[in-house]
């Protein structure tokens, strides 16, 4: 079920009395709810696929008791891969299948061969992305003997199928959300308060600002041709503006909503748009799986240390597997191996560490450097979405072809009569007033969590009612969550 | 607890109460006008008296499928005053007449007509008549618009019908999901829209309601749900100032004039008519008499005409006057399926006399 459903909004009260209120007192009874609740939030897309995410839990969990136990290097390396070839390739199976044999085909044409092979309908299950990687990180943690197996399956299967993150993140370390099935968990009004301020937040990043957004982004991609060279600019800057608001907007969601059972998951995005620089861009944006990545990948296979080639492959590596994960279409790896261009100059002169702060921090504005290099990082980003939102490599090209040679005074203007003509003011005043809310907040968790606190009631009464008045009558069109497609 | 639940409470309840009130009344299976102006129905059972409309059989074939009977007595082309399925003029037509409908060609019926008719269309299809008809607030674009050198090979046309029934079924799965999406859609700005939008229904007496649709008061009963507001398009009142122009009304009737020597040629038939806009027919009995008055009709019919000329509006006006009540629907921009059958019984004068 969508967050922004009706459906949802009935099962979580109903979820969240029984578990205070009923489940309180005991843990492993309050831990099985949530495995119960999970699965049914799961299941609501399409029950069928229950048996896959049991399947991986009860292999993933058997893995690593057993690694706890093994102390032979071959045999836990065993083990270990046990688990990585069965969730991979799970992954593999549903997400790329066919995304490989067409490209066999067409390799084997190349060369005056024909392979036949059969494409398969396989449905995607939702969220597949996002477990498989959250229990391999689990054991892959227990391989480097950084965390003890668990020995409750029911504090594991809760680990795993979590509701608030489950088809979309954040993807949780089982350093952090492990251990906090293991304890007690006791009502705190703050944290839950906290918590429904970040949904509603989240919310309005997610319904107003990406579904207004995706309405216009979708047009202009889906008609690219039909369109100026500026216009093709303002679609991609439209669906930078959608995939922030849709992506962010739901770990805001999955963070307050896990608040709400007193639990803590890690922060996603950091206002990533505020960066400086592509390095500060990728410790800022979707930061559970950059770090995940970073942690798993690119640190084992040496990291920034070694030769110059050494330093190039590993960042190349990264990034196109980075972008291969959202989805099997050479776009995607495009998508990664721009960003590795443009983060690989950083590297190489030592300069991807030197924006560790907040932006303009103590300060109202940011200086004009700071300026320059966020406009810089924003064009840059801008750029790469194209690549991500384009539906293959050719009208990605294609795209950025028409928009580079028609950028004159004449194409402007069409920018000018576009805005005017489909009345899109009121949702670029609402652009505008959301950027300025982030900004004023860019230094917190998320932008209202710690401002808003300062205002008099009727103030924050005021704005929360303006909040909720504006998801309901500025909701654009329903749009499907971006990341439940990887 | 208690206190996160009812501060909760003191932001949800009242989302919650304009969402229940919403979906208790704010019915999706209404007129399009009362739909688009998010205005709740005024009798549940208002259209029950059209029911008997529905048991007639489907009985004119579409273009679309390319059906394999090569003479037919009438072809239909227009807009969606030919559409409403079987309550629509063109199957009460059909229970008498063999029909085929047109549809898709273009979204134009003057221009699809004129592709027709440059094409090689009536070699593979006898056709004896051929109605054509257009609602009165599109004519300024359909007319502005038209070319009448286009051309389209029969081929193409399979090709255009064939993509069309691939386009309707891909159109029926989007609305299957969209339907299921819509069930569940909480956040949208409906419920707000329903709530003041009703508010501004019942307590104004000429008001634009969302989507433009228009909300006037009538001096008499007009429609069978004891209401005496009328709604309509604000395109029909736009329209009004482009057909009031005589010159206008020539350009149509020239192209319709041209059409029918092109007909004769292919031993068709030209049978013309002018959905009047539902402004057009109530406009004399809205209250505020500050509405102008439409002139198309009027100048319409003066003009000399080759092709046979159903004047719907004269006859539907008539029928207004003499008291009869929902010869428009009172929800919906369209005519009522008895307003429907008079046209169906139009046609067939036409048709009967030439057999006789």
């Amino acid at each position: 079920m969508l967050f922004n459903s009706l459906d949802f909004a009935i099962f979580l009260p109903i979820v969240f009395l029984i578990y205070w209120y009923l489940l309180g007192k005991n843990l492993q009874v309050q831990n099985f709810f949530i495995v119960v609740a999970s699965y049914l939030f799961y299941g609501w897309w399409d029950w069928r696929f229950l048996g896959l995410i049991l399947f991986s839990t009860l292999v993933d969990y058997s893995m690593a008791r057993l690694l706890g136990r093994a102390e032979n290097l071959r045999k836990r390396k065993l083990l270990l891969w046990v688990s990585i070839v069965v969730n991979l390739g799970f992954l593999g199976f549903f997400k790329y299948y066919n995304f490989f044999l067409d490209n066999f085909v067409v390799a084997f044409s190349f060369f005056g061969k024909e392979f036949s092979g059969t494409s398969l309908q396989i449905i995607l299950p939702v969220g597949i992305s996002f477990y498989t990687f959250q229990t391999l990180s689990y054991v892959i943690d227990v391989y480097r003997k950084e965390l003890e197996p668990s020995k409750n399956v029911i504090s594991f299967a809760a680990y795993v199928s979590f509701f608030p993150q489950l088809v979309a993140g954040p993807i949780e370390r089982a350093t952090n959300l492990l251990p906090q099935f293991e304890k007690k968990r006791t009502f705190d009004y703050a944290a839950s308060a906290d918590g429904m301020r970040q949904i509603l937040w989240g919310l309005f990043k997610k319904v107003v600002i990406a579904d207004n957004c995706a309405e216009f982004a979708n047009q202009i991609f889906n008609h690219y041709g039909d369109y100026s060279g500026w216009m093709l600019v303002l679609g991609a800057i439209f669906f930078t503006f959608q995939i922030y608001g849709d992506f962010s907007g739901y770990s805001d969601i999955a963070i307050g909503t896990a608040r709400l059972f007193g639990f803590k998951l890690m922060r996603n995005f950091a206002f990533p748009y505020f960066s400086r620089d592509i390095a500060e861009f990728w410790r800022r944006w979707h930061i559970s799986l950059s770090t995940w990545f970073r942690d798993y990948l690119y640190i084992p296979l040496g990291g920034s240390r070694g030769s110059l080639w050494k330093k190039i492959r590993n960042v190349f590596i990264i990034f196109i597997v980075s972008g291969f994960w959202h989805g099997a279409n050479w776009t995607f790896i495009a998508w990664g191996v721009l960003n590795a261009l443009f983060f690989l100059p950083l590297l190489l002169s030592k300069r991807n560490r030197k924006n560790l702060d907040t932006i303009a921090k103590g300060r109202v504005f940011p200086s004009f450097r700071e300026w320059l290099g966020m406009l810089t990082t924003f064009s840059l980003t801008v750029f790469a979405w194209i690549f991500f939102r384009a539906e293959n490599l050719s009208q990605a090209f294609d795209y950025v072809y028409r928009m580079m040679t028609d950028l004159s005074l004449t194409s402007l203007q069409t920018v000018g009569t576009f805005i005017f003509h489909r009345h899109i003011g009121s949702v670029l005043i609402l652009l505008v007033a959301f950027l300025l809310i982030e900004w004023k907040g860019r230094g917190d968790q998320y932008a209202i969590e710690q401002f808003i606190s300062r205002w008099r009631k009727p103030t924050r009464v005021f704005f929360y009612y303006g909040l909720i008045f504006c998801l309901f009558w500025f909701a654009g069109e329903v749009q499907q969550f971006i990341y439940f497609q990887f | 607890m208690k206190k996160l639940i009812l501060r909760s409470l003191w932001y949800v309840t009242p989302v919650v109460l304009i969402y229940v009130f919403t979906i208790c009344k704010y019915n999706l299976n209404v007129g399009d006008l009362l739909r688009m102006g998010y205005v709740p129905e005024l009798n549940s059972s208002y259209r029950n008296q059209f029911a008997s409309f529905d048991s007639l059989p489907v009985r004119f074939d579409e273009l679309q499928f390319l059906p394999k009977k090569k003479h037919y007595r009438v072809l239909t082309i227009g807009d969606s005053f030919t559409g409403q399925g079987n309550r629509g003029y063109k199957n009460q037509l059909a229970q008498k007449e063999s029909v085929l409908n047109v549809s898709g060609v273009s979204w134009s019926p003057f221009e699809s007509l004129s592709l027709l008719i440059n094409s090689d269309f009536f070699e593979h299809y006898q056709i004896d008549y051929v109605v054509l008809q257009s609602v009165e607030r599109a004519l300024p674009d359909r007319i502005e618009t038209l070319d009448t050198n286009k051309i389209l090979l029969f081929e193409d046309l399979e090709k255009k019908m064939n993509a069309l029934t691939e386009e309707d079924k891909r159109i029926e799965r989007q609305a299957t999901l969209e339907k299921k999406a819509h069930e569940h859609l909480f956040f949208s700005n409906q419920s707000l829209k329903f709530v003041w939008n009703t508010m501004k229904f019942f307590f104004s007496s000429k008001t634009e309601l969302e989507n433009g649709i228009q909300k006037v008061t009538l001096n008499r009963d007009l429609f069978t749900v004891n209401n005496r507001s009328l709604l309509f398009l604000k395109d029909d009142l736009l329209s009004v100032r482009y057909n009031q122009k005589k010159e206008n009304a020539e350009k149509l009737n020239d192209y319709l004039n041209a059409f029918t020597q092109k007909l004769k040629e292919k031993n068709s038939q030209l049978i013309y008519m002018t959905a009047p806009d539902k402004y057009d027919i109530y406009q004399k009995y809205i209250k505020d008499k500050s509405f102008p008055r439409p002139l198309f009709f009027e100048n319409f019919r003066e003009l000399e005409k080759q092709y046979h000329y159903i004047d719907t509006q004269e006859i539907l006006a008539k029928r207004v006057k003499a008291g009869e009540k929902d010869v428009y629907y009172f929800d919906d921009t369209h005519w009522s399926p008895k307003s429907a059958k008079i046209i169906a019984e139009e046609i067939l004068k036409i048709t009967t006399k030439k057999a006789e």
